[in-house]
Order: C-alpha cells, then structure tokens, then sequence
C-alpha cells in the first residue's frame, strides 16, 4: 500500500528517526456535495461565496502535500472570499459541518484585509462521518498595516481527516494572528506557511490541541523572515492521552537581510499516558547575524509542584491535575476571542477528560465536574 | 601522481569486465576504481583472518547499494579517485613538504608547533619523538592491565574481543560511508580497560599519528568495563594535512555498567577535507560516557556523536563547539537514544559561523518506551560573526513515555552590542571584547580539555577571529 | 489553650539528602511560633514536610495534629484538616480565576458549598483590608502578579480559608515597607486563640505587630534553642554564630 505522505519538513534529517514527514494510510474519498457553510458576519466586510477554482495563485507554496493542495485548488466544492476595504473593521463567522449526507468538504477562504484594516474570522469545523474528510484551503492577503486575526476551533468527530493548508503574505506593519483550538478529527494535519518578507510584519500563533486514543496531530508552521523587524511568536501547547499522537514542526527562518527580526516558538505537551507520543522539530534557521532568535521544546508529566500547590488548598489530587490541564491550555482558549467558541472548546475539553478516566486512558482520573470553576 | 592515475584507470577497467555493478545504483563514476580486489589486497597485506576479509567484501556490496541522503551536505567534489589510491596498503601517505598548502605551514608556525612534529602532522615526515613518549606511557599501563595498541594489532592479539564488537555499534549497513569504511578501514586505535582500573593520564590518539594509512579510515574502539574509567583524547588543535581528502573513520565505544569514559576530540583537519566520521557509543547501567568536542577544521564535516543509554541510570554528557569560517560547511550534532528507566542526557552545543561559514546543528534525542523516569536536557546557542554567515538548528526529538522530563532550547544571535560596550568601558578594545565574548562562549568545551589542548584551542580561536573582525 | 500541632523526632530527606535531624516542635492553639537559622538549615523543609509535600520525604518520627497521627496523610486532607502553608514563592495557575479559586478551597475545606454573592462580598472586604484592587479577583491566580502581590494572595487565602495553623514562610521577603505593614496587620488580625501562627523570617519587621512566643533557632536540621522574642534581637546583633557552635 502507497502510504501518503504530508508536512515534509522544509529541511530533513535523518531518515531513520522517520519524522521527516507523516505517513498515512491513504482514506477513501466521499463524493463532495456543494454545500455554503453557515455564516454572519459584522461591520464592514464583504463575503462572497462562489464555487469551483478560486483561481488562487499561490506562488511555491506546497501545501500540506501536492494531491491535498491541487484538489484544494481545483476541485473545491465551496469557496469564499472575504474582502475588507482599507481601514475599514469587521468579523465573519464561519461554520462548516461534516455529516453522513455532507462527508467531504473541500473548501476556499480567501482573505484580503486592506491597507490598515482590522478583520477577525471565526472558524467552526464540526460534524462526523465515516470516511470523514476536509480539505481546507485558507489564503490570506494582509496589505499594508492590516490586521488579521483568524479563531479556529476543529470539533470534529473520530472518523475524520482534516486537513488545512494555510497561506498568509504580509505587507509592511501587518499583523497576522491565529489561535486555535484542535480537539477532533482521527488525524488533524495543519500546515501554515507565513511569508513575513516586508518590513515590520508580525505573525503569531496560538495552538491547543489534545489527543487521546490513536489521535494524530501535525503541525508544521513555516515563517521566513525577510523583512527587517519582523516578529514570529509560535507557540503551540496540550496534553495527549491514551495513544495519542502530536507532531511539532516549527520553522523559524531568518533569512539574509532581515535585520533586526525576531523569532520565537515554543512546544510544550503534557504527557498523560504511557502510550502517548511527542514528537517535536523545531527548527531555527539562520543566515542573518543582526537578530534575535530562540525556540524550546519541552514534554513531560504535570509539574509535581503544581500539584502541590492546588492540593494544599484542599483539591483531590484529581481535581488539581483537571485544573492543570486546563490551565495549560486556558492561555490559548482565552484568546479566541468569541465566548460561544470558548465554552465549546472547554466543554469538549471536559467530556474527553472524562471519557478517557471512564477508559483508565490517562493518569487524570477526575469523577466529576467542577461546576464553579467556569 | 601521474603513475596513480594510470593505476587507476587500469582498475577501472578491471572492475567493468567483471560487471559488478550492474545491478546497483551508484552516484559516483569513480566508484569503478574500488573493487573487491583493492579489498583483498589491503586485507592480504595485513594478514587478516578469513572472517575480517569476508566482513569487507560483505561491507563492500552494501557501499555500492547505499545511497548517499539527500539532507546531508554536498560531497559532489569529493575525489574517489584520489581515495583509492591512498587505500592500497603499499601507498605512501607521505606527500611532499612543497605540496604541503602554505596556509597550513602558516597555522603551525602561529601555534608555535615544533619542526618534528609539523612534518608528521603533515604526513610527509616518518619518525617522530612521538614514538619514544608512546613507549613510557605503555609501561604503565601494562601494570595496570590496560591495553593500548594500534588496531591492527589487536586484530591478530586480541581476535575473539574485536571480532565480537566490530563495527556492532555500527554496522556497515548504517549508512553509505560506514559501508565503506567497513571495506577499506585500516589502522587506529583499541583501548582495553579492565574491572575497576582507574587510568589516570588520558591516552592520546596522537601517538598513533605515523601508522600506515594514518587518518583517514581509522577504526576506534574502546572497552571500559565494568566500574573503569578513562579518558581518551583524539586529534589535536594542530592542522592535519590528508593528501587525501576523504575521513571516514569509524569509533566505537563499549562502556560498561559503572564504568565512565570521556572522549575528547579536537578536529581541526585541512580546509580540503572530508569529514564523514561516525561514532557511536553504548553504556551500561549508571555507566557515563562524558563527549567533549571541538569540531574546528574540514570543507565538509558530518559528525554526530551518538549515545545509547542502554543501561538503568546511565548518563551522555556532550558538550561541544563548531567553529565555521570561510568555505567551511560544518553538519555536526549529537544524538542520544534512551532505551532503559532512569537514563540522563545533557547536551551543551555551541556554534560560530563566520566569512560566509554554514554551522548545521542536527540533533536527536529519543526516549524510547523502556525509559521510565528518563531525563533529557539540550541547550543549543549559535553566534553570528556576520551577515554573510549561516547557522541552522535542526533538532529532533522523539518521546514515547510519559513519565519523563524532557526539555530542548535553542537561541541564535550575535554577540551583543551591550556586551561589547561593558567590556571597551573596562578598556578593551573592541576586537579583544570580542576575541573575549567568543571565548567565553566556548568556555564550556576549553573547560572539559586537559590544559595544553585547551590552550591550544584558544589559540585556534583567535586565529580564526583574526580574519573575520571588520 | 489546646495542642495543635505536635512534631516528634522528626527526620525528613529530600532527593535522598537528609535535610532534618530529628527536630521535635510542639505548637498549641493562641500560640505566635517563629523559626529563624541559617540558609539551608531546614526551615522551608519543616513546613513542606507538616503539608505533606511528597517530595519530602520522611525518613522518622511523627507529625500529630490536634493529637491525630497525620505523618502519612495526603496533602488535601490535611488542608482539610485546617493546616495552611503561604509559599515563598506561589506557583501562577492560569485558567481559574483567584476568586473562583478561592471560593472552591473553601468549599472543599470546609465542607460547605460557598454561595457566590456573600463570598465574593467577604472577599472583597479582605481584599481591601490587604489594599488590593477587587480586579485581582477575577485574574488568573498569580498569573503575571508581582512577588508582592502573590504574597498578598497568599494572606488573602489565609484569611478566607480560616485555617488552624497557618504555616508563613518568608512572607515578608520581596514585599516593600507599606506591603509588609499591611500583610503584618492582616495576620495579627487573623491570630486569635483558637489558631496558631507559624512563621519563617529573615527580618523583624513583620513581628512588629505578630508577637511571637516562641523564636526557635533551626540549624543544620535541628532546632539548637528556644527562646522568647529577646533572641531575635540576639540574632540581629550577634548573628548565628554562637547558635552554630551549639549545632555541632
């Protein structure tokens, strides 16, 4: 069997550790359905859907994997574009939902934010079916001080693949933001690449994610920095369960010229399960000397002084290691930014807790919900 | 050279009526000069038992089927057939002192090295004083059981020991240079330490330095048993000059449970070389393997010190320092495997690029299922001297057990303008604050290295400032 | 006057180093305790130890509170139990609010479901008996407070939790000249004869209003004297010194 192959890391390494990309088996395609996502929206936006090829010209952009990405490009089944005028301030909301009549979603979202303009999106991905799959495909055009800020949160149930090729170009004193709460889906492929090539561009990445039984995540982020003063902050945290699987690829890129740039990215994971794996490749590339650059990587177990603390204030040792968790990821959660979006993640967060103590999945036994802390 | 050359094309024609390779896939046009009958040769020459010709011949096949990876550094002008000839047993390594690059006769006289000793770095001269200092120390080590001797040597004396550890830590299935250094190896060193013997002094592979085929396809093995200690140093701060340009030498280290070896190498090989060394290490229960490196010289280096913890509680310690300049594209790391409970790594790595230099870091750091309880820490910091330069981290790290502790940072920079000024406020002149700032940066490494080597390292660094300050 | 807490020959390691040596320390109810020593000595470790942090190990001896052997129970029970220990240097928990923080220990502490409006009013009030702003109350607990405002957080549960043995370690370090009068008060407020006071200090400020009535001297992980309050001016005016000698 051909397996696929997605998230090739922009530089490899050895091949015998088997991290230079995903393999996976490859999943049985649904018929697409045209379907328009649920949407509303705010201020001064305008949203257009259409169907078919959006005519996207993406430059060298790779995409999670070529296939994914052609049949994002050509094949879509729903698209969108968002344009906001020059100084002009508004949000979208958009929903897409995976059920047994609509498997597949192959999707546009363009996004052309205007010289100084302020745009926020909502995504929603929700819904499960057999042979699940979304092929997300998101094109973000931030002109000249625009700011861009886009919240995700991916519900899907367990039989799906999805996967999301994100491509952002920033101009001068633009700002692009994401936050991101990845919670579904049998396997979650996320690959954003970030072109932060003129002057004073910033890009920040907010990512939580938490796995259990034979979830998968990849991540793979990609920011070359060419302009100069430019500022990457990627930081992607969560906690994996029973099997659970999380990939990290993080590349920070200065490149020649890019004074004055500055670039961070942080991986953490909670470690909840001896089956669980962390496998993180944060990469620092480099060839300019005026910057600034760092990266840290860390796994583990919850920190036992942590626990101490909640614990001499009367928690259980589960109920304190409930909290932990969550304040983990609470960071990320917060900056979504939509309260309706927050309590979905939390509560989805909660029941999976809960599910995995009923399964003996995670170390995290927790027996009941502590309804005052909300 | 002109006689080589016909030598050499006469193989080739050799090896094409026999048609070996046709069935494989090769990179290299030049291959055609190495055949299985070089092979024999160097083995025949040597005396080998049976089983060490079969081993290269075996070695032999799975250099041509190996393919060369495709994230490793560009060695498209590396020249096989220069290698080849310097492979035969009966090649003179010796070059002539008036080949011999000016810029390298310039290094020994800076670092103030001595007439006998530079003609032997140079591999043109024979006999050096070297010799005679080499024999003392083996007295005193005979008393205490320790075994130092070249490993051609130990091939015939100690048979069963080699036979049983050779190229174990590395088979010649690893990757396409150890293949081939499991066909053409020749020379080096073995260590033997017994039980709990405490070898004071550190051996120095710098003794070895006139063996036949010096250099280039070395075969390193040690053996501490268990509760033994050592300290092993490779190479000097000194330029060796290769005639040929290819290292592809081989260490394999053995520590036993309770046993600790530190092995110290300070690799300053020629600007034209080839660096493609593996070394690898495996130790035993709260056994310590201490790495201290200093990796200065080469075109083109792949090194990549592996550890594997295999015993409960055993610990890597690395610490190291890549130094590239002009021309030099330097690919070194560490990787350390955890494979049982209570294992420990650090890692300390530092790295300059200047001139246009290009410093990968590639790094992996595994903490397999069995490594309940394991901790492993990598710092990683790389200095920019100029905007010409490269540095690239590329770490990975792979955890497969929750009850652990895993952290890895990295930071890339220059040298601080801050830093710079606190230091001229003090009276320094700015290209002394940075000759200071850089070998403060390297503090770590001088720190692990016996006096003389590290003296000697800082001289090399500031030899190497000397170029680069605007 | 009753006996509250009451520790016998206690040893304690940490990461296999044994750091206490046999140290007994009775404490009774109405009581103002205060253990002064050299760095290293064991202060930290004792309090550690009586809230049963499991990094601390203890090696022998017992530890009886209100006459209940409680050497081996865990953290939460006795927390429960009425023993509180302020941290020298609380950990930030991000994700739950100081206030809803608060109001859950309670809860959990004292057996009894806090209902939101009269909690928050009490709350607010100590608040401000502490000069802290009401906002603290809905950020995230010591998330990006200053080493003083988490020492006021620390009171804060103190005062709110209603502890038996309130357990103070180094409280006043970090803390500016009006902060350390503020938290001062806020303690001898709390002290009444039916709880008892235990504090680790390196400065006499904070015992300015908090009499102590007992000062012990911890070195090399025994307790090498015990006086009244005159010894702290002992310590003040002579140093450890003389105590050292005695140690060994």
């Amino acid at each position: 069997m051909i397996k696929e192959q997605y998230n090739q890391l922009p530089r490899t390494t050895f091949r015998w550790m088997k991290v230079n990309h995903l393999e996976l088996a490859p999943q049985q395609m649904s018929p697409a359905v045209y379907i328009q996502p649920q949407e509303h929206h705010d201020g001064e936006v305008a949203v257009r859907f259409y169907d078919g090829d959006g005519n996207l010209s993406l430059g060298d952009f790779t995409g999670a994997n070529a296939e994914a990405l052609s049949q994002a490009l050509h094949h879509s089944t729903t698209g969108c574009r968002i344009e906001i005028a020059p100084h002009a301030k508004g949000a979208v909301w958009l929903t897409y939902t995976l059920s047994e009549e609509v498997p597949q979603i192959i999707a546009q979202l363009q996004i052309k934010a205007g010289n100084g303009s302020d745009v926020s999106i909502y995504l929603t991905f929700e819904g499960d079916a057999e042979q699940g799959n979304v092929n997300f495909l998101n094109y973000i055009e931030a002109e000249k001080g625009a700011k861009v800020k886009i919240s995700k949160i991916q519900l899907h149930g367990e039989h799906v693949r999805h996967i999301e090729h994100r491509y952002a170009k920033t101009e001068k004193q633009s700002f692009v933001e994401y936050v991101s709460a990845e919670i579904g889906s049998r396997e979650t492929i996320v690959y954003y690449k970030t072109d932060l090539l003129k002057e004073s561009g910033k890009f920040h990445s907010n990512t939580m994610y938490m796995g259990n039984d034979t979830q998968i995540f990849d991540f793979s982020y990609w920011v070359p920095q060419q302009g100069e003063q430019t500022e990457t902050d990627i930081l992607t945290t969560g906690s994996l369960m029973g099997s659970a699987k999380k990939y990290f690829r993080g590349t920070i890129d200065f490149l020649r010229g890019g004074k004055k740039a500055v670039g961070s990215e942080s991986d953490v994971c909670l470690l909840l399960s001896p089956g669980a794996h962390s496998i993180s490749i944060p990469l620092l590339l480099c060839k300019e000397d005026d910057v600034v650059g760092n990266h840290a990587s860390s796994a583990g177990q919850i920190d036992q002084d942590k626990l101490f603390y909640l614990m001499s204030r009367g928690f259980s040792e589960n109920g304190a290691q409930l909290i932990i968790v969550e304040s983990n990821i609470r960071p990320v959660i917060d900056k979504l930014g939509d309260s309706a979006m927050e309590n979905k993640v939390l509560q989805a967060v909660r029941e999976k807790m809960q599910y995995c103590h009923k399964k003996g999945d995670c170390h995290v036994k927790c027996s009941k919900r502590f309804p005052h802390i909300d | 050279m002109a006689d080589a050359k016909s030598k050499i094309d006469a193989l080739s024609n050799f090896g094409n009526v026999y048609n070996f390779k046709k069935d494989f896939t090769y990179s290299y046009k030049t291959e055609a000069g190495l055949t299985p009958e070089i092979v024999k040769e160097i083995s025949d020459k040597k005396h080998e038992p049976e089983w060490m010709l079969r081993f290269r011949l075996k070695s032999l096949e799975t250099f041509y089927k190996l393919d060369y990876p495709d994230w490793a550094p560009d060695i498209s002008e590396l020249d096989m057939d220069n290698i080849v000839t310097y492979v035969r047993p009966n090649a003179q390594m010796k070059a002539n002192w008036n080949e011999v690059p000016d810029d390298i006769k310039d290094t020994f006289d800076r670092l103030g090295i001595p007439e006998a000793e530079k003609t032997s770095l140079a591999g043109v001269g024979a006999q050096y004083d070297s010799e005679v200092v080499y024999h003392s120390i083996q007295e005193d080590l005979v008393k205490q059981g320790v075994i130092y001797t070249d490993f051609d040597t130990a091939l015939s004396k100690y048979e069963d020991i080699v036979k049983a550890h050779f190229m174990k830590l590395v088979p010649p299935t690893d990757h396409k240079f150890a293949a081939l250094h499991g066909a053409v190896w020749s020379g080096g060193s073995y260590v033997f330490v017994p039980k709990g013997v405490q070898v004071s002094i550190p051996l120095q592979s710098y003794f070895r330095l006139n063996a036949p085929g010096a250099g280039q396809f070395e075969h390193t093995m040690i053996i501490v048993e268990e509760g033994a200690k050592v300290h092993f140093i490779e190479g000097c701060s000194a330029p060796k000059y290769n005639v040929a340009n290819l290292h592809a030498g081989c260490v394999e280290l053995f520590i036993g449970d309770n046993a600790e070896l530190t092995y110290s190498t300070i690799e300053n090989w020629s600007k034209n070389m080839y660096n493609l060394n593996t070394k690898r290490a495996i130790v035993g229960k709260n056994g310590r393997i201490n790495w201290v490196t200093g990796s200065f010289g080469s075109h083109t280096s792949c090194l990549y010190p592996m550890s594997i913890l295999q015993g409960e509680g055993a610990h890597c310690e690395f610490t190291g320092v890549t130094f590239a300049g002009e021309g030099q594209y330097l690919d070194t790391g560490s990787k350390v495997v955890h494979n049982a409970p209570y294992t420990t790594s650090n890692i300390n790595s530092k790295s300059i690029s200047k001139s246009g230099g290009v410093c990968i870091y590639r790094g992996c750091v595994v903490v397999n299922e069995k490594a309940e309880g394991a901790k492993a820490n990598v710092s990683c910091e790389s200095l920019m001297l100029d905007e010409i330069s490269q540095s690239d981290t590329i770490p990975a790290i792979i955890v497969k057990n929750d009850n652990i502790d895993l952290g890895h940072e990295a930071k890339i920079g220059r040298i601080s303008d801050e830093a710079i000024f606190y230091l001229m406020s003090r009276g320094l002149s700015e290209e002394e604050a940075r000759a200071m700032l850089v070998r403060g940066f390297v503090e770590p490494v001088s720190k692990a290295l016996p006096l003389e080597y590290a003296v000697e390292m800082n001289n090399l660094i500031n030899l190497e400032l000397k170029g680069s300050l605007k | 006057m009753s006996e509250l807490l009451r520790v016998e020959g206690l040893k304690v390691a940490v990461e296999g180093k044994e750091i206490l040596k046999g140290l007994d320390l009775t404490i009774n109810t109405g009581e103002t305790h205060v253990i002064m020593g050299t760095n290293g000595a064991g202060k930290s470790t004792l309090f550690n130890a009586v809230m049963g942090n499991p990094q601390y190990a203890v090696t022998a001896g017992r530890i009886f509170f209100e006459g209940r052997d409680i050497t081996d129970q865990p953290v939460n029970e006795r927390a429960k139990a009425g023993i509180f220990m302020a941290f020298q240097s609380p950990i930030a928990v991000q994700g739950i609010s100081v206030e809803n923080f608060i109001r859950n220990a309670k809860s959990t502490v004292s057996g009894e479901p806090q209902r939101i409006m009269p909690f928050r009013k009490k709350m607010h009030k100590q608040m401000e008996g502490l000069m802290m702003d009401r906002s603290y109350g809905d950020r995230y607990v010591n998330d990006g407070f200053s080493g003083g405002e988490r020492k006021k957080t620390e009171i804060l549960q103190m005062c709110m939790l209603e502890p038996k043995l309130a357990m103070l370690d180094e409280i006043d370090s970090g803390l500016d000249v009006d902060a350390v009068r503020i938290v001062s008060e806020a303690v001898s407020e709390y002290h009444n004869e039916s709880n008892a006071i235990l504090v680790i200090t390196h400065h006499s400020e904070i015992l300015q209003k908090l009499i102590p009535d007992y000062v012990h001297i911890l070195i090399n992980g025994r307790i090498v004297k015990t006086g009244n309050a005159k010894l702290i001016q002992e310590i003040e005016a002579n140093g450890y010194d003389a105590f050292k000698e005695q140690a060994k």
